[in-house]
């Protein structure tokens, strides 16, 4: 087929664009524009969900050395439509529709950032990889071209890269992202289910948030339908004819797949099982395969577990956001009211103590051994042991300026990073 | 917008062609053309170093949903009262049914008639990946054509 043989389709009087058409052209981009404002006016309330998207990770090893990768950026992609949105909540919940993107990210100053601070890896609720190190903030693997390619979630690898997921037409991709670019690591493939109900997540395959450990990668896998143990039913309760949902789950985050980085296979198990719920990764440990799973609806219930290793853990606490682990899972940070900041070890669950408060709405949090560092919608707060934490001016709402807030005053011990005092005020 | 102006009158063009041969109606080709040059008005400075195959691309997949919107409301099959070449009717159809990245190539490639470079650099994949792609979706168009 060539565009000779589509000849015959053509109109052979085509309309002639005019000045008068340039101008109806000129006043439809005009309310086009218009439109996307009041979307922007009228999305306030949503912002808080969309600001909430934001992953927030701190590699706390070396510094990454950026990798050159000699590769094209990536393709430019759509959002998933329907229900399978449902499957990738973070990109689908970071923009109304109709909302563009902001122009192609540039890099800028961090003000107050402190020094001998590891890289920090943030994914932005547009999608962006950034790294703030040094204090600059700079867009990795910028977008390019027409429409660009919009993250889901992203994770430091061993060697300084990162691992981030992406949705495309029935898959999620992983690229390695560098500062120069990114290249596709591995593709995994998902089918829909014919049979799944609507309302949920109708995907049978791997979800995009995955967890990575010294060992390899862990992905959470999903169905659409799941058959579960069903005891006799009493006189009183329906039968299987009268509610076929009384011994199956309408979707199910199943388990775990250990790979390693190119995507292959190591280990899968069951365990994590959530029946009955979307699951995703919420957290991991950068030095242990401890990882946090959250379900449900904001505040999402977490759930930790070492899917590849001995039962561990305990649910604490019960929901959370903006979770964090630290580096041998022995500690977890995470917000449970959005504002204060707590920390508990993953021992014991009534170690909880919260650390300080934050007037703005936390974002995300990340730990290594001797930092939390927690976003805001206003910046960061990076919290030093027996120190005052320190503020620095965050580059995507730089508008709101700089939060003060109280000092921490807890203490941690940093051998065994179990929290070892109590607040004093 | 410099160059907005200059560059409308052929964009408007290419626009119209690219949506009438894919939905054969004036009304629905004109507002899909327009709509097309709203949007590379609003976003000029981004688009303008590839103008062409930009509204090459958006003007096939607007053209492509409202061929779907159309069949919604009444199946394209069961429309003999359109009065239609069946050629038109089972490109709409093919089209329709091809992955959204298969399409784009065979728009761009071959109702748009852009070289595979350009399909490339618009699109962000490589040219090996425009080749097979046109090569997978002209087959399946083949195939679907062929089945009538």
């Amino acid at each position: 087929m060539t565009a000779d043989e589509l000849a015959h389709l053509e109109d052979p009087d085509p309309p002639v664009a005019d000045a008068g058409l340039l101008t109806a052209v000129r006043a439809r981009a005009r309310r086009r524009r218009q439109r996307r404002r009041l979307a922007v006016a009228g999305s306030v309330a949503a912002a808080a969900v969309l600001l909430g998207a934001t992953a927030l990770i701190v590699h706390d090893s070396a510094r990454p050395a950026p990798l050159v990768v000699s590769a094209g950026d990536p393709a430019p992609e759509d959002a998933p439509e329907g229900d399978v949105a449902r499957c990738f909540p973070l990109v689908t919940g970071s923009r109304p529709d109709g909302v563009a993107r902001p122009a192609t990210p540039r890099a800028v100053d961090v003000p107050s950032w402190p020094a001998r601070l590891p890289a920090l890896l943030v994914l932005s609720a547009d999608g962006d990889v950034w790294v703030v190190d040094d204090g600059r903030a700079t867009p990795w693997a910028p977008r390019s071209r027409a429409g660009g390619v919009r993250y889901l979630w992203a994770r430091w690898d061993g060697d300084g890269t990162v691992l981030a997921s992406r949705w495309v037409e029935g898959a999620v991709v992983i690229d390695r992202v560098t500062a120069s670019g990114a290249v596709q690591v591995v593709r995994f493939a998902y089918t829909v289910a014919a049979a799944a109900p609507p309302g949920v997540c109708p995907i049978e395959g791997k979800l995009a948030t995955f967890a990575v450990s010294p060992g390899g990668v862990t992905y959470l896998e999903h169905s659409s339908v799941w058959d579960h143990s069903c005891p006799p039913s009493l006189p009183t309760e329906p039968s299987t004819t009268e509610d076929p949902w009384r011994c199956r789950s309408k979707e199910a985050t199943y388990g775990a797949v250990f790979t390693d980085a190119t995507g292959a296979t190591r280990a899968a198990t069951q365990r994590g099982s959530m029946a009955g719920a979307f699951g995703h990764v919420a957290a991991d440990a950068s030095g242990s395969d401890v990882i946090a799973m959250a379900f449900g609806d904001a505040p999402p219930g977490l759930q930790l577990d070492q899917p590849m290793g001995a039962p561990c853990c305990v649910i604490a606490p019960p929901t959370a956001s903006a979770v964090s682990i630290s580096p041998t899972g022995a500690r977890l940070a995470s917000t449970p009211d959005g504002h204060g900041v707590v920390v508990t070890n993953t021992s014991d669950p009534s170690s909880g103590l919260q650390l300080w408060r934050e007037d703005r709405s936390v974002l995300g949090t990340a730990s290594t051994q001797e930092q939390l560092v927690v976003a805001t919608d206003a910046g960061f707060a990076v919290g030093l042991p027996m120190l005052p934490r320190t503020v620095a001016k965050g580059p995507f709402h730089t508008d709101l300026g700089p939060i003060l807030g109280l000092a921490p005053t807890a203490c941690m011990d940093l051998a065994s990073e179990e929290i070892t005092a109590r607040p004093t005020g | 917008l410099d160059g907005f102006e200059d560059a409308f009158a052929g964009l408007y063009r290419t626009a119209y062609r690219v949506a009438y041969v894919i939905v054969g109606q004036r009304a629905d080709a004109e507002d899909i053309a327009a709509e097309t040059m709203a949007r590379a008005c609003e976003r000029w400075r981004k688009v303008e170093c590839y103008a062409e195959p930009w509204t090459v691309r958006v003007a096939g997949n607007l053209a492509v949903d409202a061929v779907r919107r159309r069949a919604r409301m009444q199946p394209i099959a069961a429309a003999p009262t359109i009065a239609e070449p069946l050629d038109r009717v089972d490109l709409q159809r093919a089209l329709s049914r091809l992955p959204r990245r298969q399409r784009e190539v065979v728009v761009l490639r071959f109702i748009g008639d852009q070289p595979e470079t350009t399909v490339a650099e618009v699109l962000g994949i490589g040219l090996g990946t425009v080749k097979s792609h046109a090569a997978r979706g002209l087959t399946a168009l083949r195939l679907d054509l062929a089945d009538g």
